[in-house]
């Protein structure tokens, strides 16, 4: 049940709940993954991960207030749960392991 | 705060994300929508916020299946795996106290089980039939004066024609047993295949085959009974005849003559169906007008519309048939017998079937309801003294904080597995179990039968059983005080004990009531087999009468006889139609005195002058017939039912009377006494005993032979032997007579046995319902004991105070119990035509033992408490 089958981009979501902490939804999680990996993902891609990720138990949220800007609405903020992290971490661990085995590689700043 | 006002995003964009986003998230997704627009329109202005809206929205496309998760994926509540293992850890603990009280319940579960499948069994009888409810069986019923006479069988030709002329009759089948002296014959197989008579041959017609549910394993259903001459094989007998099932085609010979067409092998008729047949041959019409109406032995079975009303069809009936009857003399009734009652329907007078005893098989299910009623009463008993001895435990919980609920879910969780291991033992045990208790009772147990209503029954009783009896100790557990465990006053409401009490009485109640019925039902069974029924049964072997039908068989019976007779061994030969222990094959309807008008139906036997020697009868009046007085052949004599519905005041006003018989007028020279010719449960029908020697196939069937070697089985070969060289090629078929009359009480016995089974179940129960009891008294009052003790009583007079109590609980149960069983006993008792009558002991004998048996279980207890050290009970202060 840990670390199965979270694909690399729902990973990279997840991340960025992650380090969102607070104040995590759609559009900011948005802002900060497209400034981060520098790609130009949109919205719905992010609703289709985070709802995904709610369902299979890695976030999960609550409605936080709306404001003039949303035309009123509310927005759903996401969090993740204990077993997002453990996940996140086995998945973490997995890339040490190997990066780990490979032999000459020197990790250059760059 | 900005107050810009925000531009609004597209109408038409917006109203297509409305279609495409599911409207359970559409709101805050749409709200998202807003935002980035309102960004974009900060930062790139309105033309290039619109545009990306509109990618936007059609990217959304991808997400129109998007919902939010109904529930989070459930891993298993971590409080079930709590009380899981908090259960398996209190049934380690207390290990012996759950032994015995999962013993108990296992014992309940395990015979509620068997018995529901007997039940079942008798109850789904004919259930497989597809059209079992519009099939009806014709019932006939004769009236004469107060007396009706019901006959599941009637007229030949009757189903047929009803089926022809009544609109609401879709289709009608006729069944009839086949001559039971036939002897069957495989043709065309190697080697010399033994000849075979059958005891289940039937003959019917297509109509019948169609009408019922048969399964057909080779052959055309539709053709299967259609020609003449054609016969149908059960798997096994098809088997026993030719050695597989591949006989379509083959030929049966039947007696001498005919041979008979195999049409179709059909699946062994299951247990459930009342009627069983091995094989079947092909039955011809019968036109009603040449119809005779002498005889009705025919089953008739009709098939109504789906709707149709049955009671004005039945007088409907009656009026069509009189237009074919002629001059009937006696009045008629025909009865519609939906095919569901029949299994159960003891009225009717017929040999198809064994039938079943629906107030046996109600009272079995209501035992077995009680057993788990018991079972339940005796777990919450035992539960709740154990429970007791975890107050404790509780009391620490309940400082931890659990709130009374918890401990309840707890308790009703713990009860409940307890029940779950339970019955999961017990539908193994009773897989196991079931062919040897079939045995050891003589019962016809099924398999393990699994039907729905089993299923229902079984999750019913875990579901409530198991629930339920966890609600009462949870209430208790749940009424501890923190402060008086901690303390160690464990003092108990005595309501408790109130209710406990209670029930230990029920039990002891049923179980005196049960140990009565029992007792009665067995002195009942012995009573009726040892009673004299009139008539001299014993040592006697009854052979079937060879089926040769031709001029010489008189001349070689009458040789045989004379064989028999110089055989060292044997007393008495006779021959007859019919023996004791069975019901009579024929009847005649329309007899009457030449001087009267109307007739009565009587039953009628053909014998021999030695009949009445042989079977020890008494005549009251006139003579036996003799061989000796030529006209006396064709006479008869009547037994005393027969001649007072015949009009006759007393034995010497019917001697020399001249009667009409349907083909002839005889002459009577005697009159017997009545007796027991079919069971002893029964009545004696008015029976006349016509002597005819050479009337054929209405004739003397039966060979009875009077065996004085203790040992009759020794005789069997010189009999068989003699036979044989007088009637080469015919089979030697022979029973005693003495164990053809038990099969009369095989109901009744299996109903003891059954009975006696569920009494020793529930004393056994209750015994352990009272141990509970016992121990959880005296756990109380050891202090008491104790200080007792040391101010100087002995260990009698501390055993008979607390005995005092226990035996007055048992004085109640007994004063309970006892007219229970009165009451039901005397409707038991009411269906047997010679009773038992009453004796005192009936009731106090059981009582005593019970008695005895509990005290024993009591003082025993009390005494080994009582014998303690009180100082180690003084100490607990």
């Amino acid at each position: 049940m840990k670390g199965h089958n979270l694909g690399e981009f729902e990973e990279l979501i997840l991340l960025t709940v992650a380090s969102l902490g607070e104040g995590a939804y759609a559009v900011s999680v948005r802002a900060e993954f497209n400034t981060v990996t520098m790609r130009n993902i949109t919205i719905s891609a992010v609703h289709s991960a985070l709802y995904r990720l709610e369902e299979k138990g890695y976030l999960k949220s609550e409605f936080k207030g709306a404001t003039q800007k949303r035309g009123g609405k509310k927005k759903r903020c996401f969090v993740v749960t204990q077993m997002g992290i453990n996940a996140l971490q086995v998945n973490k661990q997995i890339r040490e392991t190997l990066w780990r085995t490979i032999p000459q590689l020197s990790f250059s700043a760059s | 705060m900005s107050e810009e006002r925000a531009k609004k995003t597209p109408r038409l964009a917006r109203f297509l994300l409305r279609q495409i986003i599911s409207a359970e998230i559409y709101d805050e997704v749409s709200g998202d929508f807003d935002e980035v627009f309102q960004d974009r329109l900060q930062k790139k202005g309105r033309v290039y916020a619109q545009f990306t809206y509109w990618l936007d929205v059609f990217d959304a496309l991808r997400n129109v299946r998007l919902k939010r998760a109904r529930a989070i994926k459930k891993t298993i509540s971590p409080m079930f795996v709590h009380f899981f293992k908090l259960s398996l850890r209190n049934l380690r603990r207390n290990r012996g106290h759950a032994y015995l009280n999962l013993f108990g319940l296992l014992i309940g579960a395990i015979s509620s089980v068997i018995i529901l499948q007997y039940v079942f069994l008798e109850r789904s009888f004919d259930e497989f039939h597809e059209n079992k409810a519009e099939i009806y069986r014709l019932q006939l019923d004769f009236v004469a004066g107060d007396r009706v006479r019901s006959y599941g069988t009637s007229y030949d030709p009757l189903s047929q024609y009803i089926a022809r002329d009544f609109p609401e009759v879709i289709a009608g089948g006729r069944l009839a047993g086949a001559y039971s002296g036939s002897i069957y014959k495989a043709v065309g197989v190697g080697g010399n295949p033994a000849p075979f008579k059958e005891a289940h041959a039937y003959n019917a017609d297509q109509g019948f085959w169609d009408m019922f549910s048969f399964e057909l394993i080779n052959g055309n259903a539709k053709e299967l009974l259609k020609q003449p001459n054609t016969i149908a094989l059960s798997e096994a007998t098809a088997i026993k005849y030719f050695g597989n099932t591949d006989v379509v085609g083959k030929f049966i010979q039947v007696n001498a003559d005919d041979l008979y067409k195999v049409t179709g092998v059909f699946e062994n008729i299951p247990e459930n169906s009342h009627l069983k047949m091995d094989l079947i041959l092909s039955l011809p019409d019968v036109r009603i007008q040449e119809f005779t109406w002498i005889s009705w032995d025919t089953y008739n079975y009709i098939q109504l519309r789906p709707g149709a009303a049955t009671e004005q069809l039945s007088s409907a009936l009656v009026t069509y048939i009189d237009q074919f009857r002629k001059s009937p003399n006696y009045d008629m009734q025909l009865i519609l017998q939906p095919l569901l009652t029949l299994h159960f329907d003891r009225g009717t007078s017929e040999d198809s079937s064994v039938k079943g005893d629906k107030s046996a098989v109600d009272t079995l299910y209501i035992m077995a309801i009680i057993i788990m009623l018991i079972a339940w009463v005796n777990f919450v008993n035992l539960y709740s003294a154990a429970a007791l001895g975890r107050g404790k435990e509780v009391a620490m919980r309940k400082v931890m904080g659990s709130g009374r609920s918890q401990l309840l879910v707890q308790c009703l969780f713990e009860s409940f597995l307890i029940h779950l291991i339970t019955w999961t033992l017990a539908i193994g045990l009773v897989y196991f179990l079931t062919p040897l208790l079939g045995d050891m009772l003589g019962l016809p147990l099924p398999g393990l039968v699994f039907g729905p209503e089993m299923f229902t029954h079984l999750f019913s009783f875990l579901f409530i059983g198991g629930t339920l009896s966890g609600l009462y100790p949870a209430i208790i557990l749940g009424s501890f005080r923190i402060k008086n465990v901690i303390h160690g006053r464990n003092a108990i409401s005595s309501k408790g004990t109130a209710l406990r009490k209670m029930l230990v009485v029920i039990q002891y109640a049923a179980s005196i009531a049960l140990v009565i019925i029992t007792l009665v039902v067995f002195k009942q069974i012995d009573f009726m087999r040892n009673v004299d029924s009139g008539v001299r049964t014993d040592q006697t072997i009854v052979i079937d009468n060879p089926s040769l039908r031709d001029s010489t068989i008189f001349r070689k019976l009458k040789t045989m006889k004379s064989q028999l007779l110089n055989t060292p061994g044997i007393n008495a030969v006779a021959y007859g139609q019919d023996v004791p222990g069975s019901p009579l094959t024929y009847s005649f309807g329309g007899v009457r005195q030449v001087s009267e008008t109307v007739g009565n139906q009587f039953k009628v036997t053909t014998i021999e002058p030695d009949y009445a020697d042989f079977f020890g009868l008494e005549f009251i009046g006139g003579r036996n017939v003799s061989e000796n007085i030529v006209s006396d052949i064709g006479k008869v004599y009547i037994n005393e039912s027969a001649m007072k519905l015949l009009g006759f005041n007393t034995p010497e006003e019917a001697l020399n009377k001249e009667l009409s018989f349907p083909r002839e007028n005889v002459w009577i020279t005697g009159v017997v006494k009545d007796f027991h010719i079919a069971s002893v449960k029964e009545e004696m029908d008015p029976t006349i005993f016509q002597y005819r020697p050479e009337h054929w196939p209405f004739g003397l069937d039966r060979l009875c032979v009077r065996v004085n070697t203790p040992n009759m089985v020794e005789i069997l070969p010189e009999i068989q032997s003699v036979y044989l060289s007088n009637f080469p090629g015919e089979v030697f078929d022979y029973f005693f007579l003495d164990e053809h009359m038990q099969q009369q009480y095989e109901a009744d016995i299996t109903f003891g046995r059954l009975f006696g089974l569920f009494t020793i179940l529930t004393i056994f129960i209750a015994s352990l319902g009272l141990f509970g009891l016992i121990s959880f008294t005296i756990m109380r009052k050891l202090k008491e004991m104790s200080i007792r003790k040391v101010l100087g009583a002995q260990v009698s007079q501390i055993v008979l105070l607390f005995s005092k109590d226990f035996l007055i609980l048992l004085s109640i149960a007994a004063v309970l119990g006892a007219p229970l069983s009165y009451y039901f006993l005397s409707d038991w008792l009411n269906e047997f035509a010679l009773r038992l009558s009453w004796e005192w002991y009936f009731i106090v004998l059981p009582i005593i033992s019970v008695l005895l048996l509990t005290t024993f279980l009591i003082v025993g207890q009390t005494l080994s408490a009582a014998r303690k050290n009180p100082s180690r009970y003084l100490r607990m202060e």
